[in-house]
């Protein structure tokens, strides 16, 4: 489950949900400095998602999200017990939020 | 449980199964209208009290009146006689979908005499089909009217929606309904003018009789259709629901009264799917075809992606075409490849044809009821229910409440189909219950199991295509799209020709087409045999490229029993019809490409042809452009079509200048014909008497033998020139006539030898066995 330790010690899984708005940007999410994933975005609909992106992370890591087309990028704020990171693009703007729960999609 | 090619059939579980609230009992159900003879706006509450047009009738009568009454105004009455009160005038639902017919005409009648017959009135062809649809009563009226037309030929459509600014009950079932037009699609010169008023009213019974539309304002004169009430509902749907085996027992109905969070007003009864879209309009059928899927068909993780979903549909959906239909395959399975996030979807837009797919995963967050629910099972029967619906609306094409204004940019495919505010707090199907202020206790709390108005105007009045599944792209709703196809049933199949190898055609040469209909319904079907040749029953399209569409109407028409024969599945009828003149004159007067196509009413539908080119030379002397001006006229025309008429002695004149100066040119054998055609019988004609004696008939005496020997000299010297010009069927019916005016004036010998001739011209053209056979039996009768 997202929430659950890892055995090796303070590793999380966090999913980054990109949700609505993208039409096909590209960004990349940078781990501790490092690329760790890259995502083209473009949201469905009829779901209001356009991706999910698991990845897994220690306790403290900074996390950051980089446009790759604007090279605009934003910190991501984590919090215990929020592994749903919720992205939307709202006039060009990237607007986060961690969600407790699953977010679902209809 | 029984195997059938492949498909496991199984009756679908249903958590529940108890009906509805009976329509008339519903509080959301507006069953009419009711005003006082001196005010009539305002709809007024008549729940339980009436029923539909055509439907049963109201029992008891109407009147007394189980309604509140509006207070009578004063002066009231005294112990003097007073002023009458009037009864209320009570109108009941029209809400629904009207097509237009045409008003009854009469046939034409024979004409009395051979001789010059006139032009008779012919059966106006209906051109267009006109749908419209009224929404002013029944479940969540929006006050629209809107209208579709298609033209048949040439193929363009229109659709309009009308927002309505009155709604007047003036008596008993006598209602008026006037709306603005406010959205157009299409070609907007088939709906012109700017106000829609729509009338209902009682005839002989005590339902509504007529029903009518009007267009009007706009400068326009205005026009009148006459309607016929087809549907309460404004569309036809078919649902089917099949369900994977492992996604367990499936919710497809739902008792409001079940879970105590809703509406103090909501009523309890039990919705189902067919219920839902009942109310928002549409004539639900759903499916006998229910499957249950193996869960093999998910892949081997045993979770659902959409293309395997797609597959599923491909392979169980009894429906399934890659064609617009209205029809929708819901599927209830476990679980997406997505995981437990996804509760539901719309899947299909994939392929050609889209939304006619959607799925709904019994294994996802909708199971998840929230802690400390009242009443956690009723919440997982309503969230799977709720989700089924909203999965199926976006089939429709509708978008979720917070994307209704969303552009992908302004003008592009994912434009809203009209400019649209988001809801994002509409207690609507579409809307996610969870993203509400409040979240999703606020959202069922206030929640009456509806669509919200914008949607249902969209599904209701949109233009169909936007709507109708498998027909615009998910999401799209914009840009210009060709008119929807005539619907074919593919029973007939009409073709134009010439009986020649070119279309071509000299200069003044009358252009005669074959049409023939073929019975390709696979089975024998009862048609009239002279439906092509009588020239009451064929409409032909002739437009000169660059020019103006004109309709053909026969000059001459043959009257006679209407009489059924049988026709065989692969067998055809035939007919000839020369179509250079129509009643209101040349069709065909000048060089260049035309096109021409043959519609026929077949009564349930409307059988087109193939488009067939043709191209008319220049003149290639100049006495055929100098006796162009004399010859393109009404009266020529008519000697022409009629094959003669000696009264119109100066086109007569007209057409002897053809024979002379223009003997190469096929129009001379035609002028030759017509010529000498009226002397093949006596022929009545209609002259001024002298003396003042006004109109008197005089028969002028036949000159057989010589009419005979000219039209045997222009129509054999050249057999394969005269058959090409003037056509297989009319050439050898002349032939035919001539022989036998031969034979009625004495001449045995000469009738016998031209019928012998005919014979071999008819091998010589490898026309139809059975025809050849006719013809060479009554040579043997001969002798
Ligand atoms: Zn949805």
């Amino acid at each position: 489950m997202p929430d659950e330790e890892d055995d090796d010690g303070g590793l999380h899984r966090v999913e980054f949900h990109f949700q609505e708005g993208f039409t096909g940007q590209s960004f990349e999410i940078l781990v501790a400095g490092k690329l760790r994933a890259s995502v083209t975005a473009r949201t469905r609909f009829q779901t209001g998602l356009a991706h999910i992106e698991p990845v897994m992370l220690r306790d403290g890591e900074e996390v950051i999200i980089r446009q790759k087309d604007t090279g605009a990028q934003r910190k991501v704020h984590l919090h215990p017990g929020r592994p749903f990171v919720t992205l939307t693009l709202v006039n060009g703007a990237l607007k986060i939020d961690a969600l407790d729960q699953t977010p679902g999609y209809l | 449980m029984e195997q059938n090619e492949g498909r496991t059939r199984a009756p679908i579980e249903h958590a529940q199964s108890p009906a509805a609230i009976p329509e008339a009992e519903h509080p959301d159900y507006l069953a009419g209208r009711m005003s006082d003879a001196d005010d009539a706006s305002g709809p007024v509450d008549t729940r339980g009290f009436t029923p539909v047009p055509d439907g049963p009738l109201p029992d008891p009568l109407p009147g007394p009146f189980p309604l509140p009454v509006p207070e009578p105004r004063l002066p009231l009455p005294g112990p003097f006689p007073g002023p009458i009160v009037p009864l209320p005038a009570f109108c009941m639902a029209v809400s629904g979908r009207y097509r237009h017919v045409q008003p009854t005409l009469s046939t034409p009648l024979p004409t009395p005499i051979p001789g010059p017959a006139r032009p008779v009135p012919v059966t106006p062809f209906n051109l267009l089909r006109i749908t419209v649809r009224v929404d002013v009563d029944r479940f969540f009226p929006q006050n629209r009217i809107s209208i579709e037309v298609s033209r048949i030929f040439p193929a363009s459509s229109a659709h309009a929606i009308a927002e309505v600014t009155s709604d007047k009950c003036t008596a008993m079932n006598r209602r008026t309904v006037t709306a603005n037009i406010v959205y157009r699609d299409g070609n907007a010169a088939l709906i012109p003018g700017t106000t829609v008023t729509f009338t209902a009213r009682r005839t002989t019974g005590l339902g509504y009789g007529a029903y009518e539309l009007t267009l009007s304002g706009g400068g326009i004169t205005p026009r009148k259709y006459m309607l016929a009430f087809q549907s309460r509902y404004f569309d036809s749907v078919e649902f089917e629901v099949d369900r994977v085996d492992n996604a367990g027992t499936i919710v497809t109905a739902y008792d409001t009264g079940s879970h105590p969070t809703r509406p103090a007003t909501l009523p309890a009864e039990t919705l189902s799917l067919a219920s839902i879209f009942q109310r928002a309009g549409f004539d639900v059928s759903m499916s006998p075809n229910t499957t249950v899927i193996p869960t093999s068909g998910a892949g081997a993780n045993g979770t659902w992606s959409d293309t395997e979903m797609h597959n599923a549909m491909v392979t169980y959906w009894s429906r399934f075409a890659n064609k617009p239909q209205w029809a929708l395959w819901v599927l209830y399975a476990a679980r997406h490849d997505q995981g437990q996030s996804l509760g539901g979807v719309m899947f299909d837009d994939i392929g050609p044809n889209h939304r006619q797919g959607t799925a709904l995963f019994t294994d996802s967050f909708i199971q998840n009821a929230p802690p400390g629910d009242a009443n956690p099972a009723a919440w997982r029967n309503r969230m799977q229910f709720w989700t089924a619906v909203h999965e199926m609306g976006h089939a429709f094409n509708l978008a979720h409440s917070w994307q209704k204004a969303l552009g992908t940019p302004q003008g592009a495919p994912g434009d809203p189909w009209i400019p649209l505010a988001n809801e994002p707090e509409a207690r609507s199907f579409m809307n996610y219950p969870y993203n509400v202020s409040g979240g999703q206790a606020a959202f069922f709390g206030d929640f009456a199991f509806r669509f919200s108005d914008d949607e249902l105007v969209f599904m209701r009045h949109a233009p169909r295509r936007f709507v109708q599944m498998g027909n615009s792209n998910w999401f799209e709703n914009h840009g210009f799209e060709a008119p929807d196809p005539l619907r074919h049933s593919g029973n007939w199949r009409l073709s134009v020709r010439p009986n020649r190898a070119e279309n071509s055609y000299r200069f003044l040469e009358p252009v005669t087409m074959e049409m023939k209909l073929e019975n390709t319904s696979g089975s024998p079907v009862l048609v009239e045999a002279d439906l092509l040749a009588d020239g009451r029953h064929v409409t032909v399209f002739v437009q000169r490229e660059g020019g103006a569409l004109r309709q053909w109407r026969p000059m001459i028409t043959r009257c006679h029993e209407p009489h059924a024969d049988r026709l065989e599945s692969g067998a055809a009828i035939y007919g000839a019809q020369m179509i250079s003149t129509s009643t209101d004159g040349w069709l065909i007067d000048e060089p260049g490409f035309y096109k021409v196509q043959v519609a026929i009413d077949m009564g349930a539908e409307i059988v087109v042809s193939n488009v067939l080119r043709l191209y008319v030379a220049p003149p290639v002397s100049a006495e055929e452009g100098a006796v162009a001006a004399d010859y393109f006229t009404e009266d020529v025309a008519r000697v022409m079509a009629f094959a003669g008429a000696p009264q119109l002695s100066s086109a007569e004149d007209v057409l002897r200048r053809v024979v002379k100066t223009c003997a190469t040119n096929p129009a001379a054998l035609h002028a030759e014909v017509a010529l000498t055609n009226p002397q093949l019988r006596d022929f009545k004609v209609l002259e001024d008497g002298k003396g003042g004696k006004g109109l008197v008939i005089r028969a002028q005496a036949a000159k057989v033998d010589q009419a005979a020997k000219a039209q045997v000299a222009a129509l054999l010297k050249e057999p394969q020139k005269a058959a090409d010009t003037v056509g297989h069927i009319p050439y050898f019916a002349q032939l035919r006539t001539v022989a036998e005016m031969m034979e009625a004036d004495g001449n045995e010998k000469g009738a016998l030898d031209l019928m012998k001739r005919t014979v071999e011209v008819m091998k010589q053209r490898k026309i139809l066995a059975s025809v050849i056979d006719n013809a060479e039996r009554r040579i043997k009768r001969r002798g």
